[in-house]
C-alpha cells in the first residue's frame, strides 16, 4: 500500500513537472512555434540544458524563421552534447552569434555541428593527457580555441603526443600544468595569425629543449609582447630558429637574435586593436599584427 | 574654459589617431572598446559575454563609437554596422565557423 501511495505520488510529481514545462514552453515561445518544436524544446529541457538558454535560443529561431527541420536539429546538436558531457554554452552561443549576424538557419546549425565536433575532439585529446576534471575541462576548453583559432586536429594531436613523451617523468600536476600553458601558448600563436604548422613547431621545439612550465609561460608572454612591434609569423619563425640553437625562454625575441622583422623597426603592422590605448599609430583601417 | 575640456576629452580618441577598435582603459574593472567609423550611422556591438545580444555604440566625436564592457574577462565580439557585419582591425582573431572571423578581447594582453 504504502508502495503504490509512493509511486503515485511520484507520478504526480512527474505529471506537474511536465506540466510546469509545458507551460514555459507554451507561454515561452512565440505562436510560430510548430507542434514539434514546442516537444523538441521539452526535450531539451528534460536533458537539464539551461531552460533560459534554450528558451530564448528557441525563441529567437522562431523568430528569425527558421525552418522546423532546422530547429529540431539545433535542439538534436544540443541534447547529444549535452548527453556527451560536452560544454553546451559555446554550441548554443554559436546559434546566437549566427542569429545576430543573420546567418542563414542550415548554416548555423552546421556551425553548431561544428562546435561540438570541436570539443568533442578537444576533450578527446585532453583526457589523454589529464583525468583531473576541472584540469581536463579547462585543457579542453584552450584547445578547442586552438583549434577555432585556425589551429589543425593534426597539428593538436601531434603536440598532445610530444608532451605525453616529454611529461612521463613529472608528476600529474607538472605535467597538466606544462600541457595548459602549451595549449595557451599555441593558441595565443594562433590568434595572432601565425600558422598552425609554424605554431607546431615553435612549441614542439620548446618541448623537445625541455622548457618547463615557467619557461613556456615566459616564452608565451615575450611572444605577446614582441609581436606587437614586428609580424607574428616572422616572430615565430625567429623563435622557432632561436630555440632550437638552445635559446632560453628569457633571451627569445632580443635583438641579438637578428628576426627578419627587427624589434622595433615595424613589419608594417598597424597597432590597430592593441590594448592599452596607447594612442595608435594611426594605421590603416586594413591594420593588424598579422 | 570648461567646454574647451569636455570638447577635448569627446575628441581625444580621434585626435589620438585611433582608426580601429581598441580599449581604452575605463574603471578598474571595465574596459571601452572604440572604433572609428566615420561613415556609420548606426552601430551595434556584440560578444559572448551575453549571448550576442546586438548593444547600440554610443557615438563620441564626429566618427568615433565606443561600448564599455567588463575589463577582466576574455570574449568574441564583432559590430555591426548599418546593418553589416564588422570585424576591425583587432590583433588577436579568431574563425567564427561562417567563414569570417571575430575579434579576441583577451584582458592579459
Amino acid at each position: 500500500m504504502r508502495i503504490n501511495q509512493i509511486c503515485i505520488t511520484v507520478l504526480a510529481l512527474f505529471f506537474c513537472a511536465s506540466m510546469a514545462f509545458g507551460d514555459e514552453v507554451d507561454n515561452g515561445l512565440p505562436n510560430g512555434a510548430t507542434e514539434r518544436v514546442k516537444t523538441s524544446t521539452r526535450e531539451v529541457l528534460r536533458s537539464g540544458v539551461d531552460s533560459d538558454a534554450v528558451m530564448k535560443m528557441t525563441r529567437l529561431m522562431v523568430e528569425n524563421r527558421f525552418r522546423e527541420e532546422h530547429a529540431l536539429r539545433a535542439h538534436e546538436v544540443i541534447m547529444r552534447a549535452q548527453n556527451e558531457g560536452l560544454p553546451v554554452e559555446p554550441v548554443m552561443n554559436k546559434a546566437f552569434e549566427g542569429m545576430a549576424k543573420h546567418v542563414r538557419d542550415r548554416e548555423i546549425v552546421q556551425a553548431m555541428e561544428k562546435v561540438s565536433s570541436r570539443y568533442g575532439f578537444a576533450f578527446e585529446q585532453a583526457r589523454l593527457l589529464t583525468q583531473e576534471r576541472t584540469q581536463t575541462r579547462l585543457l579542453a576548453h584552450t584547445i578547442a580555441e586552438g583549434l577555432a583559432s585556425g589551429m589543425n586536429g593534426d597539428d593538436v594531436k601531434q603536440m598532445r603526443q610530444r608532451l605525453q613523451e616529454k611529461t612521463r617523468e613529472m608528476t600529474k600536476a607538472q605535467s597538466t600544468e606544462l600541457a595548459v600553458e602549451t595549449f595557451k601558448t599555441a593558441r595565443n600563436m594562433a590568434r595572432l595569425g601565425v600558422s598552425s604548422e609554424l605554431t607546431t613547431e615553435v612549441v614542439s621545439e620548446a618541448l623537445q629543449q625541455g622548457y618547463t612550465v615557467r619557461e613556456m609561460e615566459r616564452m608565451n608572454h615575450s611572444f605577446m609582447a614582441h609581436s606587437r612591434h614586428t609580424s607574428a609569423s616572422s616572430l615565430a619563425k625567429t623563435y622557432a630558429h632561436a630555440i632550437r640553437g638552445g635559446a632560453s625562454a628569457d633571451t627569445l625575441g632580443s635583438p641579438d637574435q637578428g628576426h627578419s622583422g627587427g624589434l622595433g623597426h615595424g613589419g608594417g603592422s598597424a597597432q590597430g586593436g592593441g590594448h592599452g590605448g596607447s594612442g595608435g599609430h594611426g594605421g590603416g583601417a586594413g591594420g593588424g599584427n598579422k | 574654459m570648461r567646454k574647451l575640456v569636455v570638447l577635448l576629452a569627446a575628441f581625444l580618441p580621434v585626435l589620438s589617431g585611433c582608426l580601429n577598435s581598441r580599449p581604452l582603459r575605463g574603471t578598474r574593472d571595465t574596459v571601452s572598446l572604440v572604433v572609428d567609423r566615420p561613415d556609420a550611422e548606426t552601430v551595434y556591438f556584440a560578444c559572448s559575454l551575453d549571448r550576442y545580444e546586438p548593444r547600440r555604440a554610443k557615438k563620441i566625436g564626429r566618427s568615433t563609437w565606443e561600448v564599455t564592457v567588463p575589463a577582466d574577462v576574455e570574449f568574441r565580439y564583432f559590430y555591426v554596422v548599418d546593418g553589416l557585419v564588422y570585424i576591425p582591425a583587432c590583433r588577436l582573431k579568431e574563425d567564427d565557423d561562417f567563414g569570417r572571423k571575430n575579434c579576441v578581447y583577451n584582458p592579459d594582453m
